[in-house]
């Protein structure tokens, strides 16, 4: 380790001006990932601007239009809301699915959002036995994933970006100077090396979560090689809405961890629109959405092993969500 | 001392203390974070060693130049190769001698020592590493044996085609045994490095005081043995080195002498100052001892009614970077199977290969989990193809009590037959096996594992302790052996408490200490309970003899008149008189000079050794032990899920249940770990996932239901008849799942770990 100075404003309004005042500060939410980048000298900020004793930003508030989470909401509290689960059922399924109980007990909401991209040849620690040439995320000029690309692929390992995104969420950006809110998708920039459309000094500081409409349903699962403590290979999260006849009036499927930013499937299943679902159209959709989800990524990533495994996966999740939207 | 007619005087049941459930003696100061490890001494100014290590995985080192991280302020002592002796050394039973302490020219994998040095704090000990300048000159790197076998590679170590031993051991005529098969079957399996992941990285304490001797404080299996590894590497006397263990957190045949302690006699004798050195998780991974990989090529014959005719094997092993303990692992371990199936006819061909992996070693099962996953695998593809059942296959082959198997080993308590029946029990083999759920499939496998080896060791096998009791009646054990987490300090101080008549809490057993406790070859092979056990009985025994001798006098009645019992000395048939433990103990020390009360007791098992073939009774006893589990497949990804794991040791006698069964237990774990999940990930020699995050190991919610029987066949030699279980216990279990899979869909996966990828191709390809 190395010495840095910590501040802990106690609310945003400090936090804010302080960034603005320090201009290599780096903003810790949870801590849980950052502070492991540290450690592994990934990362060497001189100054730490802790969000932990803000409280103005922790907070779940349900309105008319949906709900809206406080950015330092620990992932605790949402895992153990009963109206969270019951209203957002997919995103509760991943926050399940995130880490162990005492990460969740740590870790925020906007903590996850901001998740740097990740990968085996770059989250390393310092003391590495490595031969290797650096990678564009390490300021070299190689990517040892995909060595004919041209760009950094790291994954966005976030669990909750994905069934955020079915749900139609926003975000807000806070900086000394101006607010702005825009729709999550917007906020992943798809460059590995700086994932997040975040200016200096700009903090995420709340996600808007619109009430899911009438005869909705959505689901999130994930592919991981063990059941706690992993980073996912990729994670699904479905959606479907149905219309009053019940068929088909919109039908979404986001992947996530196998690149920079989530991919969506949505065009590939605008074709279902006006169907009546049935467990063999469900399967006919998702037959490609594997190889589909590569070549959108354009990310090696996701090998043709995962992309068979992603099919069988999205087939599953599609009869759940469609079980919800129907009891809706 | 006691001599061997005192063993008839144990009493066969009524037991006050074998076989209750003890929680360990240790287990409260563990979970409070009492327990004191090494890397949690402070010992007053300590210098902080770190080690240099090799970047490339085979390179010619042209020059090390450490002037700049000599002069680096707060650097004490730079070492290097020209600080070492200068004298290749290796394991004690391999005869290969081919590592030095820190490399001369050549480095052979990616992490390999090169250099060390030693600063007042850890911060400058890193920097003064990145400042030291060393010349490599790249070599070809082979990360598999095939490569490495092949003409024209650089040898990495002098020889022929990188092979670092080859063994042939025939016995009976595999042919003819081929050749009266019903059928034969040939085919090719692969097992994978397994790190052994225990929680506590290696670390260590190392004096060098001014009689120019070495104090090594470590968590280390084998204290009195390493004097030796370190007397040859060091090229000084053993009475020089002075090794004290401290609690280990976890070894499984990794924490066997290490490296790392050698470079820390270096840094203390050139730096005159206290030396504290500690692996990273990432040196742990890069740079410890797994388990050795092996291709192996089996061929087995059957008869129609299940009989095995014949058994052939041709392994070619991956030995990483340096021999260590591995030509013991793939030619003492890979035979035991043939004695669990009463087979007649066998050819055992092992060849170990140099790659530049990290050199390959000891690891809980040694050798014995890699042949079981092959042989268990076919037993099953045998039975299958003739019709049978292969439950009832394997109790028809299964080795009963009185066997002297091909190799020589005499199975002078035996309850495989009843493990593998147990097991069948606990699942409900017969109904499960008719009534499975789609895609769900139980499979089965058996195990034997030695209890001490002589065939490592030829000078010696063995066991003392010594006991001493205080005037305050607290009893002291001082063992030859060490409790690497298994539980060992209970199940010695139980022991104790049985044959002293005393309570439990009386005792302390103690870490080994080579100025303290007799020479002892410490804990490997399944030996510590069943070899070291009775000599602490045996010492018990010694002291309650002497201790009654006092009580005598004070009672004025007759020795063999008494008897300890619940802390009491009593008159047997008179309870009325009787003695506080304390009032002999004391009156014993007081009158006497001072003198303890000491027991010493030694217990040499009757084993024979090998011979130049490997044929010979290698241990006193043999442990046995079946297992089974229920999975179901997910036919369109290849996931594997375990539903349900059982398992029936023959134990002997359970000295303690409740840590038998955690053994088998975390033996379980360990096994699906390999099975199912580990692997280690590489990129032109260098290791992709080196720790816990990457490299799987099962996780709480990985581990299924388990039910654990234990079979006591009690042991006409084993302490109480006890014997070992900590390594049979992990041997079966990858063999056990790659079985159900087999039974569940059809497909017989034979390259460990089973990953989805494998089980998905293999279902394809059988389509």
């Amino acid at each position: 380790m190395y010495d840095f100075d910590l501040y802990e404003p106690e609310s945003l309004t400090d936090a804010l001006k302080l960034l603005e005042e320090v201009p290599d500060a780096r903003v810790v939410a949870g801590g849980t990932d950052l502070m492991v980048l540290i450690k592994d000298l990934l990362l060497r900020p001189s100054v730490l601007v802790s969000l932990g004793k803000s409280k103005d930003l922790v907070g779940i508030g349900t309105h008319d239009d949906g709900w809206r989470v406080g950015s330092m909401t620990p992932l605790w509290r949402l895992e153990r809301s009963d109206a969270l689960r019951r209203t957002y059922p997919a995103l509760h399924q991943a926050i399940l699915a995130l880490a162990v109980p005492p990460i969740r007990n740590q870790a925020t909401l906007g903590g996850n959002l901001c998740l740097d991209t990740k990968c085996i040849y770059y989250n390393q620690s310092h003391v590495w036995e490595r031969n290797l040439s650096r990678c564009f995320k390490d300021g070299g000029d190689v990517c040892h994933v995909a060595p004919a690309g041209k760009r950094c692929v790291g994954a966005l390992a976030a669990e909750t970006v994905g069934p955020l995104l079915v749900y139609g969420a926003e975000v807000t950006l806070t900086s000394g100077r101006r607010k702005r809110r825009v729709p999550l998708k917007a906020f992943y920039t798809g460059d590995g090396l700086t994932p997040h459309d975040l200016a200096k000094g700009e903090v995420l500081t709340e996600v808007h979560l619109p009430t899911p409409g009438p005869r909705c349903g959505a689901a999130y699962c994930r592919f991981a090689y063990r059941k706690a403590l992993e980073f996912s290979q990729f994670n699904l999260s479905a959606v479907i809405c149905l219309d009053d006849r019940g068929r088909i009036d919109e039908a979404n499927l986001v992947v996530g961890a196998i690149g920079p930013q989530p991919v969506e499937l949505k065009e590939s299943l605008s074709s279902l629109k006006g169907q009546y679902p049935s467990g063999a159209l469900w399967a006919k959709a998702v037959k490609k959405a594997g190889r589909e989800a590569a070549r959108l990524a354009r990310s090696p990533r996701l090998t043709p092993y995962l992309q068979e495994a992603l099919s069988a996966y999205a087939e599953r999740l599609f009869r759940e969500a469609w079980d919800q939207a129907k009891s809706d | 001392m006691v001599n061997e007619a005192d063993m008839n005087s144990q009493r066969p049941e009524g037991f006050r203390m074998i076989g209750q459930p003890i929680p360990r003696v240790d287990a409260r100061d563990k979970a409070t974070g009492r327990t004191r490890y090494v890397a949690d001494i402070k010992v007053q100014g300590a210098l902080f060693g770190k080690v240099l290590r090799s970047p490339y995985p085979h390179a010619r080192v042209l020059n090390v130049d450490i002037s700049r991280a000599e002069q680096l302020p707060g650097v004490r002592a730079v070492v290097t190769h020209a600080d070492t002796p200068g004298v290749l050394y290796g394991s004690y039973n391999s005869g290969i001698k081919d590592e030095f302490i820190l490399a001369k020219n050549r480095v052979r994998y990616v992490g390999d020592e090169v250099a060390a040095v030693a600063a007042i704090d850890p911060d400058i000990a890193m920097e003064a590493l990145t400042l030291i300048r060393v010349d490599y000159e790249p070599l070809p790197g082979y990360f598999h044996p095939e490569e490495a076998m092949a003409e024209g590679t650089v040898p990495i170590h002098p020889g022929d085609r990188n092979i670092a031993s080859h063994r042939l051991t025939v016995r009976g005529d595999p042919d003819a045994g081929l050749r009266e098969a019903d059928l034969v079957l040939e085919d090719q399996f692969e097992t994978d490095l397994q790190i052994h992941a225990y929680l506590e990285p290696v670390a260590c304490i190392v004096e060098y005081d001014s009689r120019d001797r070495f104090h090594l404080w470590a968590p280390i299996q084998n204290p009195s043995w390493s004097r030796i590894i370190f007397s040859e590497a060091m090229d000084l006397p053993i009475g020089r080195f002075h090794c004290v263990q401290t609690p280990i957190g976890g070894a499984f045949g990794g924490k066997l002498e290490q490296k790392l302690y050698l470079i820390g006699f270096l840094l203390a004798r050139k730096a005159k100052r206290p030396i504290r050195l500690e692996n990273t998780r990432e040196e742990e991974f890069q740079s410890s001892m797994p388990r050795v990989p092996m291709v192996i090529h089996l061929k087995m014959g059957m008869s129609k009614d299940g009989l095995i005719t014949a058994k052939t094997h041709r392994i070619i092993a991956d030995n990483g970077a340096y021999a260590k303990y591995a030509p013991g692992v793939v030619n003492l371990g890979t035979y035991r199977i043939d004695g669990l199936y009463r087979m007649q006819n066998v050819r055992n061909e092992c060849i170990l290969v140099y790659t530049n992996r990290p050199p390959t070693s000891a690891f809980r099962g040694f050798g014995n989990p890699q042949i079981t996953f092959a042989v268990e695998s076919m037993i099953d593809v045998l039975s299958r193809k003739l019709g049978l059942d292969p439950l009832e296959v394997r109790i028809k082959n299964a080795a009963l009590p009185g066997d002297v198997t091909v190799h020589g080993f005499r199975f002078t308590s035996c309850g495989f037959k009843e493990s593998l029946e147990e097991v069948g029990r606990m699942m409900d083999y017969q109904r499960v096996r008719r009534e499975r759920g789609p895609n769900e499939g139980i499979g089965l496998s058996g195990t034997t594992h030695v209890c001490g080896n002589r065939g490592f060791f030829p000078l010696f096998d063995g066991s003392t302790a010594i006991i001493r009791v205080d005037e305050g009646g607290n009893v002291r054990v001082i063992p030859g052996e060490t409790d690497v987490g298994q539980g060992l300090l209970t199940a010695f101080a139980m022991i104790a408490a049985e044959a002293l008549g005393v309570a439990l809490d009386r005792i302390r057993v103690d870490e080994g200490d080579t100025d303290l406790s007799a020479f002892g070859l410490g804990t490997w092979g399944d030996r510590a309970t069943f070899i070291g056990g009775n000599a602490v009985r045996l010492a018990a025994l010694e002291a309650k003899k002497e201790i009654l001798r006092v009580a005598a006098d004070m009672l004025e009645a007759n020795v063999e008149d008494l008897d300890i019992h619940e802390d009491r000395i009593i008159v047997k048939g008179t309870p009325s008189r009787r003695l506080d433990f304390e009032e002999v103990t004391a009156r014993a020390v007081y009158t006497q000079g001072g003198s303890p009360i000491m027991g010493k007791g030694t217990f040499i098992p009757e084993s024979d050794g090998a011979d130049s073939t490997l044929y010979g009774n290698i241990s006193g006893t043999y442990a046995f032990g079946a297992q089974g589990c229920k999975i179901r497949v997910d036919p369109r990804t290849g996931e594997v899920e375990i539903l349900e794991f059982y398992a029936a040791h023959d134990v002997g006698r359970a000295i303690n249940p409740m840590a038998c069964e955690g053994q088998v237990e975390g033996s379980i774990a360990q096994g699906i770990g390999y099975g199912l999940l580990e692997k280690v990930e590489y990129k032109d020699g260098v290791m992709l996932n080196p720790g816990f995050l990457h490299y799987r190991v099962p996780t709480a919610l990985d581990v299924p239901k388990m039910c654990t029987a234990l079979i006591e066949s009690i042991d006409p030699a084993g302490p109480f008849g006890a014997k070992g279980v900590a390594e049979p216990s992990m041997t079966p279990t990858a063999a056990c799942i790659a079985n159900a899979i087999y039974n569940a869909v059809g497909v017989q996966i034979k390259e460990i770990p089973v990953t989805p990828q494998k089980v998905l191709k293999a279902l394809k390809d059988k389509r």
